[in-house]
C-alpha cells in the first residue's frame, strides 16, 4: 500500500490503515528525534506523540505532498517542546547518532558522534539532515521553516562550529 | 568588481559545493577566493567535515510503536467525555427534586444514593480516584 491510499483510507475512518505510516517511518522518525533530543527514550516518546498529532491532523493534510516532509514538521515541534522541558542526556554513550559506512575507524566515529552532541539542537539538526540525509536547501527550508537564505547561513555558521569541535577548538 | 566580505563567500562557496545556487556570482567567488588565504584555509577545514560525514550514515533504531500509537488513536478524546459529567449532574439533580418532595423520612439509606452515584460516575469513567499520580513533577526541579 502507498502512503496516500493509506493516508485516503484512514480519511475515511479506517484507523487501523494508520498502522502502515507508522511502520514505514517510526525508525527514521526516531533518528531524527534523538538526532534533536540527544536521548533515545525521550526521542521514542516524541514521535508517539508526533504520530497522534498527525493522525488527528490528516484531515488538513494536502495529498499533493509527500507524508514525511508534512510529519517531520508535526515531529520537531513535538521535540522541541519535550526539550524545553527535559535535560539534555545525561549519558552520552548511550545515544547513537552516526553509524559507520564506509570505513571511518572507530575514533572518527566517536569524535564525529561527540562533535555533533556538543552543538545546539538547531545546529546538529540542520547539518545531519544537510548530511545524512542529503537534503537539498529547498527542502531543508520546507523541514525547519524557515527561508532557503537562512537555510545557507544557518548551515554555514553550524558547519564552522562542527568543524571546530571536530578540530578540537571549543 | 562588487566588494564582498570573506563570510558571504564562504557561504556562497560551501552552496556551490553543495549544488546550490546563490546571489553571488560564482566569477565574485572565485575572485576573492583567488587572493584570500584565510578563506582557502577555512574552506578546507570545512571540506574536512564534509569529508567525515562521507563515511557515516544516520543510525536507525528498532522500534516498534503501533500499539501505543493505536491505544492513543482508538481512546475516546477528553473532549468527548462531557457526557458521564453530565449525567451525573442530572442524577444529583433528580435525587435532590424527589428528596425535597418526599414527606416522610425515607431512611438512613437514602442518604447513601449520592455516593453509589458518585462511585458509578467512576466506574463509567474507569478512573480510581483514590490512585495517586507519581509522575507529577515540581517545574522547580528542572530549574
Amino acid at each position: 500500500m502507498d502512503d496516500a491510499t493509506a493516508i485516503r483510507r484512514c480519511r475515511k475512518g479506517e484507523q487501523e490503515v494508520f498502522r502502515h505510516l507508522v511502520e514505514v517511518y517510526q525508525r527514521q522518525a526516531i533518528a531524527h528525534a534523538t538526532t534533536i533530543l540527544g536521548n533515545r527514550e525521550d526521542a521514542q516518546d516524541a514521535v508517539q506523540d508526533a504520530f497522534v498529532d498527525a493522525f488527528r491532523s490528516l484531515k488538513s493534510f494536502d495529498e499533493s505532498r509527500a507524508f514525511y516532509p508534512w510529519f517531520y514538521v508535526l515531529l520537531r515541534n513535538r521535540c522541541y517542546k519535550a526539550a524545553g522541558r527535559r535535560h539534555e542526556t545525561e549519558n552520552v554513550e548511550d545515544v547513537v547518532l552516526v553509524a559507520p559506512r564506509s570505513g571511518p575507524t572507530t575514533e572518527d566515529t566517536i569524535a564525529l558522534e561527540r562533535a555533533l552532541l556538543s552543538l545546539d539542537r538547531e545546529d546538529r539538526e540542520i547539518v545531519t539532515l544537510k548530511y545524512l540525509d542529503g537534503l537539498s536547501y529547498e527542502e531543508l527550508a520546507e523541514r525547519l521553516q524557515i527561508p532557503r537564505g537562512t537555510v545557507m547561513s544557518r548551515l554555514f555558521y553550524a558547519r564552522r562550529k562542527l568543524h571546530a569541535k571536530l578540530e578540537g577548538k571549543s | 568588481m562588487k566588494e564582498i566580505g570573506c563570510e558571504e563567500v564562504l557561504i556562497a562557496k560551501m552552496a556551490e559545493l553543495d549544488g546550490e545556487s546563490t546571489a553571488i556570482s560564482p566569477d565574485d567567488v572565485q575572485a576573492h577566493f583567488a587572493v584570500c588565504e584565510k578563506c582557502q584555509l577555512e574552506f578546507a577545514g570545512l571540506r574536512r567535515v564534509d569529508q567525515s560525514f562521507e563515511l557515516h550514515a544516520r543510525r536507525e533504531h528498532n522500534a516498534d510503536l503501533w500499539s501505543s500509537v493505536e491505544e492513543r488513536i482508538t481512546a475516546p478524546t477528553r473532549a468527548a467525555s462531557w457526557k458521564p459529567f453530565g449525567a451525573f449532574a442530572v442524577a444529583l439533580v433528580v435525587f435532590r427534586i424527589v428528596e425535597m418532595s418526599l414527606e416522610n423520612d425515607p431512611g438512613w439509606f437514602f442518604g447513601l444514593v449520592p455516593a453509589v452515584l458518585a462511585a458509578l460516575f467512576f466506574v463509567l469513567l474507569r478512573e480510581n480516584p483514590f490512585k495517586v499520580n507519581t509522575e507529577l513533577i515540581l517545574e522547580s526541579h528542572h530549574g
